[in-house]
C-alpha cells in the first residue's frame, strides 16, 4: 500500500533509490575495473618466458611462477618499449591556481586513458582514473573524454565543424594565419574542405607541433617551414599532422 | 638566458642537461608556451653539437635516454642519434609514433616521414 505522500515526495524518493541503484551499478563496475587494472600492472611484470608451473600439474599447469631476483631492475613501461608508466596520475585533489597547470594536469589524465584503452584497460577502468582525479577536473571532462576518439574519416570531420560541440574545436587544415602570408583567400581558408572538428587537447597538439621549432624542417617551425609554399603542401602537411596525432583515419 | 659554456662539462653533464632541458620542453608544449619549448630548443641543439664534436661522436650516450619515461626525451634523443647509428633510432621513433603518446606521437610519425621523403636529413 503507497505511503501517503505528497506527489512531490514520492518522485523525490523515486529519484533517489533511482540514484542508489545507479551508484551501485557504478561502485560493481569500478571494482571490476579496478580488478582488471590490478591485473594488467601485475602481469606487465613478467617476460613471456617467465618459468611457469610444468603441464601435468592440474589446474596450476601453465601459471606464472615465482623465481627468486627474477624481474629485479626491470622498470616495464607502456608495454615492453619503455615510455610512460601504466600507474594513473596522481592528479592534485585540489585545482591548480592557474589555467595552464589545471590544463596539463587534465592532459595527462586524457593521455592516460588513451594509453590504458591502447593496453586493453578497457574505458571504464580509466573512468575510475577520472573520478579518482577529483570533482575539479570535471569543467575539463568535455576535452578529456573526447581525446579517446578513434580516427574518422576526413568527410566526418569535415561535417562536424561549427557545431561548437564541447570538448572540439574547429581547426583549418591550412593554418588561417598562412592567408596572410600566402595570400590565400579567405574562402579557401574557411571552405568546407579545410575547416574540420577536432577533440579540443589534439587540436593543442597540432597547433604546437605547427610553432615548435623541429630538427625534421632543418630546425625551423614546421609553419615557417611553409611559408612561401603552395597550397598543396599546406594540405599534404596539414592532412600528415591530422593523421599522426590521430584524429584523421 | 645566458648561455653555459658547455666545454667544461663532462659527457655524463651534457646528458642529465639534456634530459633536463627535454622535461621542460614537455611541460612547455602542454602549457602551450611554445617560446619556453623553442628556448629549450636551441640549448638541446648546442649540447648535441657539443657531444658531436667530442671524440667518437658522444652523441651516443643518448642512447642512454631510449625508453624513457618521458617521450620528449625519448623523441629528442633518438633523432639525436639518427646519424650515430640509424636502425636503433628509428626503431626509437617508430615506438613513440606507434605508442599514439601526443603530441610525441605526431612529431614521431612526421620524423619518419620526413625521413623517407627525404625532406629530413640528419647530420
Amino acid at each position: 500500500m503507497p505511503l501517503p505522500y505528497p506527489d512531490q515526495w514520492r518522485s523525490r524518493s523515486a529519484e533517489l533509490q533511482r540514484r542508489r541503484l545507479a551508484s551501485q551499478i557504478a561502485g560493481d563496475r569500478m571494482m571490476r575495473a579496478l580488478a582488471r587494472l590490478q591485473a594488467l600492472v601485475e602481469k606487465a611484470g613478467f617476460r613471456e618466458d617467465q618459468p611457469r608451473i610444468p603441464a601435468g600439474n592440474g589446474r596450476e599447469s601453465g601459471k606464472w611462477r615465482y623465481v627468486e631476483g627474477y624481474a629485479q631492475g626491470r622498470q616495464p613501461g607502456s608495454g615492453d618499449n619503455g615510455g610512460p608508466s601504466l600507474d594513473p596520475p596522481e592528479p592534485p585533489k585540489e585545482p591548480p591556481k592557474d589555467k595552464p597547470s589545471k590544463t596539463q594536469a587534465a592532459k595527462a589524465l586524457a593521455r592516460q586513458m588513451a594509453l590504458l584503452a591502447l593496453r586493453r584497460a578497457g574505458p571504464i577502468g580509466a573512468v575510475v582514473t577520472a573520478i579518482e582525479a577529483g570533482h575539479w577536473l570535471y569543467s575539463e571532462w568535455p576535452s578529456i573524454r573526447s581525446y579517446q576518439d578513434e580516427p574518422k574519416t576526413l568527410a566526418e570531420l569535415q561535417q562536424q565543424a561549427g557545431q561548437r560541440r564541447p570538448g572540439y574545436e574547429d581547426h583549418h587544415i591550412v593554418e588561417q594565419g598562412a592567408g596572410g602570408r600566402e595570400g590565400f583567400s579567405r574562402s579557401m581558408l574557411d571552405g568546407p574542405d579545410n575547416v574540420v572538428s577536432v577533440p579540443r587537447y589534439k587540436h593543442h597538439e597540432i597547433t604546437g607541433w605547427y610553432t615548435a621549432k623541429n630538427p625534421n624542417f632543418g630546425g625551423l617551425s614546421p609553419r615557417d617551414y611553409l611559408r612561401g609554399r603552395d597550397w598543396s603542401e599546406h594540405v599534404r602537411v596539414g592532412q600528415q599532422a591530422l593523421r599522426q596525432v590521430g584524429v584523421l583515419r | 638566458m645566458s648561455r653555459v659554456n658547455l666545454k667544461p662539462l663532462s659527457t655524463n653533464d651534457l646528458l642529465l642537461l639534456f634530459e633536463k632541458l627535454c622535461v621542460e620542453q614537455y611541460d612547455a608544449l602542454d602549457r602551450q608556451e611554445y617560446a619556453a619549448f623553442n628556448r629549450r630548443y636551441d640549448r638541446i641543439q648546442a649540447i648535441e653539437d657539443e657531444l658531436k664534436s667530442r671524440p667518437g661522436d658522444q652523441r651516443r650516450i643518448l642512447m642512454k635516454l631510449f625508453g624513457h619515461p618521458n617521450m620528449q626525451v625519448r623523441l629528442t634523443a633518438a633523432r639525436a642519434n639518427l646519424a650515430v647509428d640509424y636502425p636503433a633510432a628509428r626503431s626509437e621513433i617508430q615506438d613513440i609514433a606507434d605508442s599514439k603518446w601526443g603530441p610525441q606521437c605526431l612529431d614521431a610519425g612526421m620524423t619518419l616521414i620526413n625521413l623517407d621523403n627525404g625532406i629530413y636529413r640528419p647530420s
